[in-house]
């Protein structure tokens, strides 16, 4: 699970969304962004990721499955995983050898719960390095974040993927297995959205 | 007027926790607490489950040592089916552990502590992580997750999953070894072993380079605890539990592990949701705090300490010059380090052996029985110590108790005894600098904690430093 974090920002839709060197956009590839959910809200707040053909994907769900809500992302990519044709990965904390795994794709989706309460809806988040500086230095653990996972992928590799973390909403983190209402409503939403890019995807790949 | 100073959470643990450090007037450490502060309640969540999902329920409790629960809840439900696992199942149960214990030493090592260890606990905290240590020496790394990535390719070839594989069960195991996996590991396992002696040869530079750190990280007299082999050897998954005093003399006979509970009590603190356990027939009046004399050790130190021999060539060779150089039987907690090493070298070594013996799965792997018993006990040592699961079941074997003692557990006596040590060694007033509350983290760190089995990591949070005076004022707050 994530840290708690800062509510996203609207203003910042659209600016930092990762995306692919040297590779074309899809064009006409459905937008995740403003498509309505039950209550009319935006389904998915910030950017979906552009994702061009061919590029390798890898999609890692993050989070303990025994703790309600934590269980949000194993569960979205243990939901697409048989139906999409990128990697997955479905982790209880990122670890330094998942640094390997990044080197070797174009985009790589974390998918995580995050427990800021005021996160209304799924959100995608771009992800990047770490500048180096103190925010460096308090961040290792036995579970990396996803910033300093992508920070020792560059080190170790030379190169790191574009990153974006697609965030859930999550509220009960104690031992349990079933998800709140609006977990589970975040985890649906995810899913179709993951299909729906993968579907873009898919039909420019061969 | 006391000051209580707060460091909360420690960083680099799994889990919630935090320290507690209270001045007197003097500016002199009076007293420090080690807590963990989330409730675990996974006992109670097992209640109605059968015994057979035990396994794979409870490796989903932890990321860190997921194996070390589905081997020793396999083994809790060898014990109520009343069976022994064929000699190929415990074969490939031992070496998925040794998988394990090789490639959590090697995260604990290479990247958790080498900052530390190699950089200097006083080192630029922009410097002392691991960007800091590729930049100053880009090998370690590189090995560090060469070696961690064996091991989980040791686990993935038996369990076909690096992360909670659900392959051991009651009786023995679901399959064999994966025959290419098999053959990869086998081609890549000569460079693990030059890279677990390559690590091995650098701890007397990292211990001469820490003279106060190794003088005061938890030296104390205390009881070890672990698992040994019927000759005495180090063990790791079968066997007897054997405790020993500081002087390396067996204190009580080695016991079989269903007799744990008649030496091990645990006590429950107000300030911490992680149990004491402690050795009953050592406990004097207060079974909990700095002078208990019921406070043992698991873990790499110990299974050291206590073994008479490693058993295979290096790793022996590696535990004669650690005991010729810090005694018999080393009582700083520093040592744990050294100790990870040499059971670096041991699991590389014994992991050769079995990739290499032709009858490693070969014959049945399962023995299949139903409920015969309505408690059963497993034990075996996950990486950072002895882990204990204590099932009751039903006749239809769904469960009906469940008692658990994580390594940490065991070890949580000796942190806080460490905590306080460090403190008193380093802390003179509420003016502490930075690498000072490092040390006290380190002292933690050199067990190699992991607070997710009991807690729930919330993520990475700065180090918060907090100074208080007698009434609750804050004197002082810090961030890192």
């Amino acid at each position: 699970m994530s840290p708690t974090a800062v509510v996203a920002d609207p203003g910042r839709a659209g600016v930092g969304a990762p995306s692919i060197d040297g590779a074309p956009s899809i064009d006409g590839a459905p937008s995740i962004d403003g498509a309505p959910s039950i209550d009319g809200a935006p389904s998915i707040d910030g950017v979906a990721p552009a994702v061009h053909p061919g590029a390798r994907v890898l999609l890692i769900g993050i989070g303990n499955e025994l703790r309600h809500d934590d269980a949000a992302g194993p569960r979205v990519v243990r939901a697409v995983q048989g139906l999409v044709r990128w990697d997955t990965l479905v982790v209880h904390g990122l670890t330094p050898e998942i640094a390997d795994d990044l080197a070797a794709v174009a985009l790589v989706i974390f998918v995580d719960a995050n427990a800021d309460p005021l996160l209304p809806r799924p959100r995608w988040t771009p992800q990047a390095p770490p500048a180096v500086g103190p925010a460096a230095a308090t961040l290792l653990g036995h579970a990396l974040t996803v910033p300093v996972l992508l920070a020792l992928t560059s080190w170790l590799h030379g190169r790191v993927p574009a990153a974006v973390t697609l965030e859930l909403p999550g509220h009960a983190f104690c031992i349990g297995e079933c998800l709140t209402p609006r977990a589970a409503q975040g985890v649906a939403t995810a899913i179709e959205a993951l299909l729906r890019l993968h579907a873009s995807w898919a039909a420019a790949t061969p | 007027m006391s000051r209580t100073v707060l460091i909360d959470p420690v960083t680099r643990i799994e889990g919630h926790a935090k320290i507690t450090l209270r001045l007197d007037d003097a500016g002199n450490v009076q007293d420090t607490r080690f807590h963990v502060v989330e409730f675990r309640g996974f006992e109670a969540f097992c209640r109605g489950r059968s015994v057979f999902e035990m396994p794979a329920l409870t490796a989903r409790t932890c990321g860190i040592c997921p194996v070390s629960h589905v081997l020793t809840g396999a083994k809790a439900g060898d014990a109520i089916l009343g069976v022994e696992p064929p000699p190929a199942a415990r074969r490939l149960r031992r070496m998925m552990n040794l998988g394990q214990i090789l490639q959590s030493h090697a995260l604990s090592f290479f990247h958790l502590s080498s900052p530390d260890l190699l950089l200097g606990f006083d080192a630029d905290p922009v410097k002392r992580n691991v960007f800091g240590l590729i930049e100053a020496e880009p090998e370690i790394a590189r090995r560090g997750i060469r070696m961690r990535r064996f091991g989980q390719e040791v686990i993935e070839a038996l369990g076909g999953r690096k992360i909670h594989p659900a392959w051991a069960v009651a009786g023995g195991v679901r399959g064999g070894i994966d025959p290419e996996a098999r053959e990869r590991l086998r081609a890549e396992w000569e460079t693990i072993l030059f890279d677990a002696k390559w690590a091995w040869a650098r701890y007397g530079e990292v211990v001469d380079a820490h003279p106060a750190e190794v003088a005061s990280f938890g030296v104390f007299p205390s009881l070890f605890m672990g698992l040994v082999s019927e000759d005495g050897d180090w063990e790791h998954h079968d066997g007897l539990l054997r405790f020993i005093d500081a002087g390396g003399g067996r204190f009580g006979e080695d016991f079989p592990v269903e007799r744990y509970d008649a030496f091990i009590g645990e006590v429950s603190d107000r300030d911490t949701y992680l149990k004491s356990p402690y050795h009953l027939g050592a406990q004097g009046d207060v079974p909990v705090g700095p002078e208990a004399p019921g406070t043992y050790r698991v873990g790499p130190l110990a299974r050291v300490n206590l073994a008479e021999r490693m058993g295979t060539p290096l790793a022996d060779a590696a535990l004669a010059e650690f005991r010729g150089e810090f005694g018999r039987v080393p009582q700083g907690s520093f040592h744990y380090h050294g100790a990870r090493l040499i059971e670096i070298l041991a699991a590389a070594e014994q992991i050769g052996e079995l990739l290499a013996d032709p009858d490693l799965d070969r014959g049945p792997l399962r023995a299949e029985a139903g409920i015969n018993r309505l408690r059963g006990v497993g034990v075996s040592e996950a990486p950072r110590g002895t882990l204990i699961h204590d099932y009751r079941v039903d006749e239809n074997g769904l469960m009906t108790g469940l008692r658990m003692i994580i390594a940490t557990g065991h070890n949580n006596l000796a942190m806080n005894r460490t905590v306080g040590q460090i403190a008193k060694a380093f802390v003179k007033g509420a003016d502490v600098a930075e690498g000072v509350l490092n040390r006290i983290e380190a002292g933690i760190r050199a067990y190699d904690p992991c607070l997710s089995c009991s807690t729930h990591a919330v993520g990475q949070m700065p180090l918060v430093l907090r100074i208080e005076g007698a009434d609750g004022e804050l004197l002082r707050e810090l961030s890192r």
